[in-house]
C-alpha cells in the first residue's frame, strides 16, 4: 500500500470518529441548554400566574399566544410541579408539535387548579436540525479538502524520497559515475541521502579494489601462461621433433589448456556406491569421535558421468555437513536407491531449514564461526555442472539431502 | 602486387613473450620490432610506420590504452591488436572504443595472433576487398568463397574458416588446441577428443585435392597441422 493511501485511510478514520463524537456531544449540549432556557421561561410564566392569583384571587384570563398553551383544570388537591415533553396541538398554529410543559398547582378561591404551561419547541428543533446539517456539510467539506491538500502536499514533500529511490534503482556498482542526490530541505531525507551516498560510495570503492585485485591476480597468472604457451607454439615448429618429444609437448599443451579453461571437464564413469563407501571409510574416525551411528542401505548401485574431483568434493561436503550439524550420539543414514538417487540424512536440531536460502552462499542455520556457509552452495554448483539435482527435506528430526542424477 | 615488407611493432614488457611473438610472425612479408616500454613504443611509432601494432595494456611506464589514445589522436591509422590478461567485458569495450581493432586475451596461441594480424593487415591495406592468391588456389574473402583453377570449391563455413586460418599461418605448425579454440571459441566442450578437428581438416583437404589443388595440408604427428607453402609466396590482390 502506498504511503499516501495508508495515511489517508488512517486520517479519514480518525477524523470521522472525532467528528461523530464531537457532533453527538454538540447535539446533546445544545439540547440541554435549550431545554434549560425553556424551563426558565416556563418558570417565569408560573410566577406571573401565581402572582395574578395571589393579587386577584382568581385565575387569569387566557389569551391565545402563538407557540404557547396554558390550561387550567380543576384538581382535588396540591400536586408537586413537574416538567415534561409532550406532543400537543398549538392553539394558534393548529399544528401539533413538541411542547415543553410545566405542570403546577394553584389555589384560587379555595379551589385547587392544575395549571399546565407549555411552549412549542418546534422552532428550536428546526434550529438544531439546521445546525447539525450545516455541521455535516462542513465535515464533508473539510474531509475532501484536507484529503486533496494532503495528497498534493505529501507528494511534494516526499519528492526527494522518490527521486532518491529512482536514482538507487538505476545504480550499478562499479559504474564510474557517483550517484548524485539533490539536496532537500528536510533533514530526514538529507540524512538518508547522505547515508545512501556513503554506502554506494563504499560499494564502488570496494568493487574497484576487488576488480583491481583480480586483474592483478589474473595478470600474474596469465602472463607466465602466455609465455609458456607461446614457447610451446614455437617449439612445435621445429622439424627435428621426434615422436617422444611431441608426446611430451602434447601433454604440456593439455595441461596449459586446462589451466586456461575449465579444469574440471574431464568426466569419467563413477560408481556411486564406490564413492559413498570410500567417503564413509574416510569419515570413520570422525563418526566415532562424535559418537554417530551410520546406517547404510546400499543394495543398489549406478554409474554417473562426472569429474572424479568434483564428485569427491560433492560427497565430502554432504558428509561433513551431516556431521557438523548433527547432535552428539546422533545418526547418519545413507541410502542409494532406484533409479538414480542418493540420499543422506542426519539427525540434528528439530528445526526445518530455510529451503530458499539453504543453497545460497554464506547461509548459516546457526550463526557461529565454525562454518563458512559455503559447503552447500558448492554442492549446488557441482550439481549444476554435473547434470544432477539436489533437494532438501525435513521430517521430525531428520534433515535429508537428496541427489538425483538425470 | 604487394612486395614490400610490412612492419609490425610488438609492445610488450615481458621479453620472453615478445620474442616468441616476433619469431613466430617474422617471415618474408613481416618484420617485427619490439618495444618493452611506453616510451620506447612512442619513439618507434614516431620514427616509422607500422602495418600493425600488437599492444599490451600493462606496461611499466604507462598503459597501452593511453598509448592507443595518443596514437589515434595523432591520426595514426595503424591496425592495433590489444593483448591483455584482463578478460572482462568492460576492458574489452574500453579497448575497442579507444580505437583498437582487435582484443586478444592472454594466454593465446601464436597462430591465433597470426590469423588476427593477417586479418587486420588485409582490412587496413586493402579495404577488406581481398583475394588471397596461393598458386592455383584463390580465396575470395568478400564473397567468402574459395576456388581452384577458377572452379569453385564448395566449403562449409567451418572449413572456410579453417582454410583462412591455415593461410594466415602458412608454414607454421598449428596445434589442435589452437584450431579448436579458433573455430569454437570458448563455447566448445574441451574433451580429450579432437576427432572433430581431424574430420574437418580431412574434409577440407579432400575437397581441395579433388578440385585439383596441391596437397598443402600436412599432418604433424601428434601435434597438429601445417599449411606447407608452395614455392611461390602468397600474394594479396586488391579487388
Amino acid at each position: 500500500m502506498k504511503l499516501f493511501s495508508r495515511l489517508y485511510r488512517l486520517n479519514l478514520g480518525v477524523t470521522i470518529a472525532i467528528f461523530i463524537l464531537s457532533g453527538l456531544s454538540f447535539y446533546f449540549l445544545l439540547s440541554y441548554v435549550v431545554i434549560e432556557q425553556f424551563d426558565e421561561s416556563l418558570q417565569i410564566e408560573r410566577t406571573e400566574i401565581e402572582r395574578h392569583v395571589l393579587t386577584y384571587k382568581q385565575l387569569p384570563q387566557i389569551m391565545p399566544v402563538k407557540d404557547m398553551v396554558i390550561v387550567f383544570e380543576n384538581a382535588n388537591g396540591f400536586m408537586p410541579s413537574s416538567f415534561k415533553n409532550e406532543i400537543a396541538y398549538d392553539t394558534v398554529g393548529r399544528d401539533h408539535a413538541d411542547f415543553r410543559k410545566l405542570e403546577f398547582s394553584v389555589l384560587a378561591a379555595r379551589q385547587w387548579y392544575r395549571v399546565t404551561v407549555g411552549k412549542s419547541m418546534e422552532n428550536t428543533e428546526h434550529l438544531i436540525h439546521s445546525i447539525i446539517a450545516i455541521s455535516i456539510v462542513a465535515i464533508l467539506l473539510i474531509l475532501t479538502i484536507s484529503s486533496v491538500v494532503n495528497r498534493a502536499l505529501l507528494k511534494k514533500l516526499w519528492q526527494p524520497f522518490y527521486t532518491g529511490l529512482q536514482l538507487m534503482k538505476h545504480y550499478e556498482v562499479g559504474k564510474q559515475k557517483p550517484i548524485e542526490f539533490s539536496t532537500a530541505d528536510i533533514d530526514e531525507f538529507n540524512e538518508m541521502q547522505i547515508v545512501l551516498k556513503q554506502a554506494t560510495h563504499k560499494a564502488d570503492k570496494d568493487f574497484l579494489a576487488l576488480k583491481e585485485f583480480t586483474e592483478n591476480a589474473s595478470h600474474e597468472m596469465q602472463t607466465p601462461l602466455a609465455v609458456l604457451r607461446s614457447k610451446l607454439d614455437l617449439v612445435i615448429q621445429d622439424d627435428q621433433m621426434t615422436a617422444v618429444h611431441s608426446d611430451n609437448f602434447r601433454a604440456m599443451y593439455k595441461v596449459l589448456t586446462q589451466i586456461g579453461n575449465d579444469q574440471f571437464l574431464d568426466k569419467r564413469m563413477i560408481s556411486i556406491k564406490d564413492l559413498v563407501e570410500e567417503r564413509i571409510a574416510g569419515f570413520e574416525e570422525i563418526f566415532k569421535e562424535n559418537a554417530l551411528s551410520v546406517m547404510c542401505e546400499m543394495d543398489w548401485d549406478f554409474k554417473v558421468s562426472m569429474n572424479p574431483d568434483l564428485a569427491g568434493i560433492l560427497m565430502n561436503n554432504l558428509f561433513s555437513n551431516a556431521v557438523k550439524h548433527n547432535i552428539r550420539g546422533g545418526s547418519v543414514q545413507v541410502k542409494i536407491f532406484s533409479p538414480r538417487k542418493f540420499v543422506i540424512s542426519n539427525s540434528g536440531r528439530s528445526v526445518e531449514l530455510d529451503n530458499s536460502k539453504l543453497f545460497t552462499r554464506f547461509y548459516k542455520s546457526v550463526p557461529d564461526g565454525s562454518t563458512t556457509g559455503l559447503g552447500l552452495s558448492i554442492v549446488r554448483e557441482i550439481c549444476d555442472v554435473s547434470n544432477c539435482k539436489i533437494s532438501y527435506q525435513f521430517d521430525k528430526e531428520n534433515h535429508s539431502f537428496l541427489v538425483e542424477w538425470l | 602486387m604487394l612486395k614490400n615488407i610490412l612492419k609490425i611493432l610488438i609492445v610488450e614488457d615481458e621479453p620472453d613473450l615478445s620474442s616468441s611473438i616476433a619469431s613466430f610472425l617474422e617471415s618474408e612479408t613481416f618484420l617485427c620490432e619490439n618495444a618493452g616500454s611506453y616510451q620506447l613504443a612512442m619513439e618507434k611509432i614516431q620514427e616509422s610506420d607500422f602495418a600493425c601494432i600488437i599492444l599490451d595494456i600493462g606496461l611499466p611506464d604507462g598503459t597501452g590504452l593511453d598509448l592507443l589514445q595518443q596514437l589515434r589522436a595523432g591520426n595514426k591509422t595503424e591496425g592495433v591488436i590489444i593483448i591483455s590478461a584482463r578478460n572482462s567485458v568492460d576492458d574489452k569495450v574500453a579497448g575497442l572504443q579507444k580505437g583498437a581493432d582487435d582484443y586478444l586475451v592472454k594466454p593465446f596461441h601464436l597462430s591465433e595472433l597470426g590469423a588476427r594480424v593477417a586479418s587486420i593487415i588485409r582490412r587496413k591495406n586493402f579495404d577488406g576487398q581481398t583475394i588471397i592468391n596461393c598458386n592455383n588456389l584463390v580465396v575470395d574473402l568478400s564473397k567468402r568463397r574459395a576456388s581452384v583453377n577458377e572452379i569453385p570449391v564448395d566449403l562449409t563455413k567451418k572449413e572456410f574458416e579453417l582454410l583462412l586460418y591455415f593461410l594466415s599461418n602458412k608454414n607454421k605448425v598449428i596445434s589442435k588446441d589452437a584450431i579448436a579454440e579458433h573455430l569454437w571459441k570458448e563455447n566448445m566442450d574441451l574433451s580429450d577428443n579432437y576427432d572433430f578437428i581431424y574430420t574437418h581438416v580431412k574434409n577440407l583437404r579432400k575437397k581441395l585435392i579433388w578440385a585439383g589443388c596441391e596437397d598443402y595440408l600436412k599432418s604433424v604427428y601428434g601435434m597438429g597441422y601445417k599449411f606447407q607453402q608452395p614455392e611461390r609466396s602468397i600474394n594479396y590482390h586488391q579487388g
